[in-house]
């Protein structure tokens, strides 16, 4: 393991042949004698040994003893795979998938499988650094002591305190771990920064706006098993991409279809699953709240939606069929750019599906209506039935609505900031917010960037100090150039902990190294799968890399905080997370605590229909019943049904924009990154190669752009000069859409901007969430 | 002779997520350009078919044949085994082969190649790739049984050259 004392960052990752090292290193320190491939016998003529003789590269860590250690995947990936890593006197020499879940079934993905490239990579980070020189790429650090880390720290944000407020400290959070202990939505870092009052941040990058819409319609949110996948007559794929972003998912799509169902895509961007779809339409961006508007006004006006359930169970119905009358299919048709052939077709074959399930992707949330179209989706399943009827019916979000752990006692907000962790679609309006008893000021993820230049929202709000951990923000938060330049600004003292010399770390005061998965006791729970899961560690830190948990606990002492809650370890709190103080909530099932989850490695929820007690025993909506209309929403000042408000940036909502901007931007997930995760893996980045911008043949002959040349795209907000065309057909992206993969690292790029410096800060209508798909911008020639 | 085994694609359902070529390249500990299985990628190319090929355990393996040492050899079950300690770089398996298969290790002066993880199968095991499959469409068996499956000598992407490749593909319907 590599311990320079001063590390130079700049101008692109070195690439790191670690398993070299580990080989001849850590592997011969174990007492192995060598890692490299070794025929058994000697035999040079092997083909006399026979079949079974064992012939063929045989590795010594393979045959050596080791113990097994049940993990799992920490990062922010609907999939959770279980991991079982095989540590040899102290080295973790193999991580595979552990074949016993039926979900990850023993398959980590094209990138879970190389962590140990991550583990051991030689740019990890194991030591407190401080930045000697000037702020920016190619910053320089300088080993420190932990002692002089927590203490420069320390004394800055009591001088910030003292001077500006305890409200300057503003933290970022979001993806790194997602683990519930030291992650990023309840951890209980939380707890550290609350006692400080620092400002409380909304981690609202992802989900919040369908969290936020999906229990005005159902009261709560209850998504189906994707393993019933593979049970439904008809699976839809709606803005989503399964083989990017929940991979062991599209094997129950496989077994759909060779059950004898069918699959639909929505998507403006193809995706692996056309090749089976029986149906593809490419909506224009943002306009799913008219094409599901459309979808209902056909289902009603052919009456082909199921008359008793709705009756029985749902309530509004004159009022949807208002705003459904508002969406002719002709007019759908011109606003989705899709056919009025197209929208029938769906319909139809939707309403006549005996079972159906919607699989709702991130991206559509993502927007400035984000919340709206969740909401319009929302009504499918419910006009025909698919509600609490079947466990392959229905649909699916993310399964954040089974999380039924004890978050406040981690994170403490009750206590400490006077409510529970602000964000995450849990709260829907910015006034909800206001008066919600927040002890201390509320910051978004979404404009992130004004928090750190004191603008728009939060103009005259100073901010000091930006604490950064699990985040990468100069990767991944959107209008990404002005998030640089408040990192940049020199008054504004930057404190990342990390395992990786990011972009972001290049602003950093001071970086307090984090452990990683094979070094951090946590528990995690998929948001795809119906699985909870704990992580065992499998092997000693790194150097000085410390837990979230570690750290949080070593700042507050340092703080002064006498508090006995910085003296709870890891332990302590999955205790209190599972069990509380009433025990651990039924929904999983006999004799769940810490420990028994801890034996166990994973448990899946027993099995349920999803809102089959609502139909038995009411909804949790005010009326009991599936709301088309909801009074909570005109209280909020929002549409009672829905509307469709054009997104932000379209050629709807703001045709002088779209005139000189014209093109819809999707930044899109790789298969090969999780958030900003494994760009800096040298298997990986070579997998990943330079990232395109998907661009139709049309656009790209009206802008004198050849497949393969360089790109720029741009508009007020930056210029993303990372990405390389390919030109495509209509079979890829309809003209008027060019789609760029997300969440490339500027640094392992020659220093090129990534597509976040085009994307907004726009908050969406339900849940304050992000808009990063109310984009428009053009392309020229690099 | 044994039955001899090889690998089989269900192609239709490959979707070029590209897992098999890290699992394999995680269990040979190759350097990071070094891949021994070779696959394309959905975002490489956005329309299908997509496939994944490593060696294809020719029933005429050119490599065994130009082996001046004999570190490359056929197993009694048809898997193409090599020894490192025996060979000498010569590269002459790599010139032969008609699928661009063995890679050259310039550092080691060795060549490293797909051995179907043979230990791990006579170990019970699977090979990396086919345990890293998220889809469980590529699969190790005998050729017998690969073209019972349904399994034919060429697949989209994939033509058969001399040597008699025996990866088996399953035509796409």
């Amino acid at each position: 393991m590599a311990s320079t004392d001063l590390k130079h960052s700049g101008g692109g990752l070195s690439r790191r042949r670690f398993l070299q090292g580990l080989a001849v290193g850590t592997v011969a320190a174990a007492g192995l004698t060598s890692c490299a491939p070794a025929a058994d016998s000697g035999d040079d003529s092997l083909s006399e040994t026979g079949e079974g003789s064992g012939a063929g590269y045989q590795y010594d860590w393979e045959t050596a003893e080791g113990e097994i250690v049940h993990g799992v995947c920490p990062k922010n990936c609907y999939d959770t795979c279980r991991i079982c890593t095989k540590v040899v006197d102290g080295v973790a020499v193999q991580i595979r998938g552990d074949k016993d879940n039926p979900y990850t079934a023993g398959s980590p993905c094209v990138k879970g499988q190389t962590y140990l490239d991550y583990h051991y990579s030689e740019d990890r980070i194991i030591y407190p650094m401080k930045r000697v020189g000037p702020k920016g790429p190619g910053a320089q650090f300088e080993r420190i002591s932990w002692e002089e880390a927590v203490q420069t720290v320390t004394d800055r944000f009591k001088e910030i305190i003292a001077n500006e407020g305890s409200e300057a400290i503003v933290p970022y959070t979001f993806s790194g771990t997602f683990g519930l202990i030291n992650g990023c939505f309840f951890s209980g870092v939380l707890r550290f920064l609350y006692r400080m009052g620092a400002s409380a941040l909304m981690p609202n990058m992802c989900e919040a706006a369908g969290v936020a819409a999906l229990p005005y319609t159902f009261g709560s949110q209850k998504d189906v098993d994707p393993e019933q996948y593979a049970n439904t007559k008809l699976y839809v794929s709606w803005g989503s991409n399964l083989s990017a972003t929940s991979v062991h998912a599209v094997k129950y799509v496989k077994q759909c279809i060779e059950n004898g169902g069918k699959v639909v895509v929505v998507n403006p961007f193809r995706i692996p699953l056309c090749e089976w779809a029986d149906q593809w339409i490419k909506i224009r961006p943002g306009t799913d709240t008219p094409f599901a508007l459309g979808v209902v006004k056909i289902l009603l006006d052919e009456g082909i939606y199921d008359k008793e359930y709705v009756e029985k169970y749902c309530m509004g119905l004159d009022q949807l069929k208002a705003a459904a009358d508002l969406w002719p299919a002709e007019r759908v048709a011109k606003t989705c750019d899709c056919t009025v052939e197209e929208l029938q077709t769906f319909a139809r074959t939707y309403a006549e599906a005996e079972t159906s399930i919607i699989q709702i992707g991130m991206q559509v949330n993502r927007d400035s209506n984000g919340g709206s179209k969740i909401r319009a989706i929302s009504f499918l399943p419910a006009l025909t039935g698919q509600i609490g009827t079947n466990a392959a019916a229905g649909f699916q979000w993310l399964t954040c609505g089974y999380w039924a752990l004890n978050f406040d006692n981690v994170s403490m907000g009750t206590e400490l900031l006077g409510a529970s962790t602000p964000g995450g679609g849990y709260v829907t309006t910015w006034d909800q917010i206001k008066d919600g008893g927040y002890k201390y000021r509320v910051i978004n993820i979404t404009d992130y960037a004004d928090v750190l230049n004191e603008t728009g929202r939060y103009e005259g709000e100073p901010c000091r100090a930006v604490f950064v951990y699990n985040g990468n923000p100069l990767v991944s938060v959107p209008n990404n150039k002005r998030v640089r330049e408040g990192l940049a600004r020199d008054e504004v003292f930057v404190v990342v902990s990390d395992k990786w010399y990011t972009d972001t770390a290049d602003y950093a005061d001071i970086i307090l190294p984090c452990t990683d998965l094979l070094e951090t006791e946590d528990i995690h729970q998929d948001y795809h799968g119906w699985y909870i899961n704990h992580n065992t560690p499998a092997v000693e830190p790194a150097g000085e890399a410390k837990t979230n948990i570690e750290m949080a606990n070593t700042l507050a002492k340092a703080m002064g905080y006498t508090d006995p809650c910085f003296d709870d370890d890891i332990p302590a709190l999955a205790k209190a997370l599972i069990e509380g103080t009433e025990g651990a909530n039924p929904i999983y099932g006999p004799n769940m605590s810490y420990e028994t989850l801890k034996q166990e490695h994973w448990r899946k929820l027993p099995d349920f229909v999803p809102y089959a007690d609502d139909l038995a025993n009411g909804f949790a909506t005010p009326s009991g019943k599936i709301e088309f209309y909801s009074d909570r929403l005109k209280e909020l000042g929002l549409h009672p049904v829905v509307e469709y408000i054009p997104s932000a940036e379209s050629k709807d909502g703001t045709p002088d924009l779209a005139a000189v901007y014209p093109l819809n931007f999707l930044t899109v997930t790789s298969k090969n990154l999780c958030g900003s995760n494994w760009h800096n893996i040298g298997k990986i980045r070579l997998l990943h190669g330079d990232p395109y911008l998907y661009i139709n043949e049309a656009d790209a002959a009206a802008r004198g752009i050849a497949d393969g040349d360089a790109v720029e795209v741009f508009n007020d907000r930056g210029v993303c000069n990372s990405l390389t065309a390919m030109v495509v057909g209509d079979d890829v992206i309809a003209a008027g859409n060019v789609a760029g993969l997300k969440s490339a690292w500027p640094k392992v790029m020659d220093g090129k901007n990534n597509v976040n410096v085009t994307t907004p800060s726009y908050t969406s209508d339900y849940g304050m969430g992000t808009s990063f798909q109310a984009n428009l911008v053009d392309v020229r020639k690099a | 002779m044994a039955s001899q085994m090889g690998f089989l694609l269900d192609q239709k359902w490959c979707i070029g997520c590209q897992s098999c070529v890290t699992g394999c390249q995680m269990r040979h500990r190759t350097p990071d350009e070094v891949q021994l299985r070779k696959a394309t990628s959905f975002e490489q190319q956005p329309v299908g078919p997509w496939i994944t090929v490593a060696c294809n355990h020719c029933a005429d393996p050119a490599c065994v044949s130009v082996c001046p040492t004999g570190a490359t050899v056929k197993r009694e079950d048809g898997i193409v085994v090599h020894d490192p300690e025996v060979c000498i770089g010569c590269q002459s398996c790599i010139k032969a082969c008609p699928y661009e298969h063995p890679v050259y290790l310039e550092e080691e002066n060795r060549i490293i190649r797909c051995d179907m993880c043979a230990a791990r199968l006579d170990a019970g095991d699977v090979p990396a790739c086919v345990e890293a499959c998220p889809m469980k469409i590529l699969t190790v068996d005998t050729v017998e049984n690969n073209e019972a499956a349904g399994g034919v000598p060429e697949g989209a992407g994939f033509t058969v050259e001399s040597t008699n490749p025996t990866t088996r593909f399953i035509p796409i319907r």
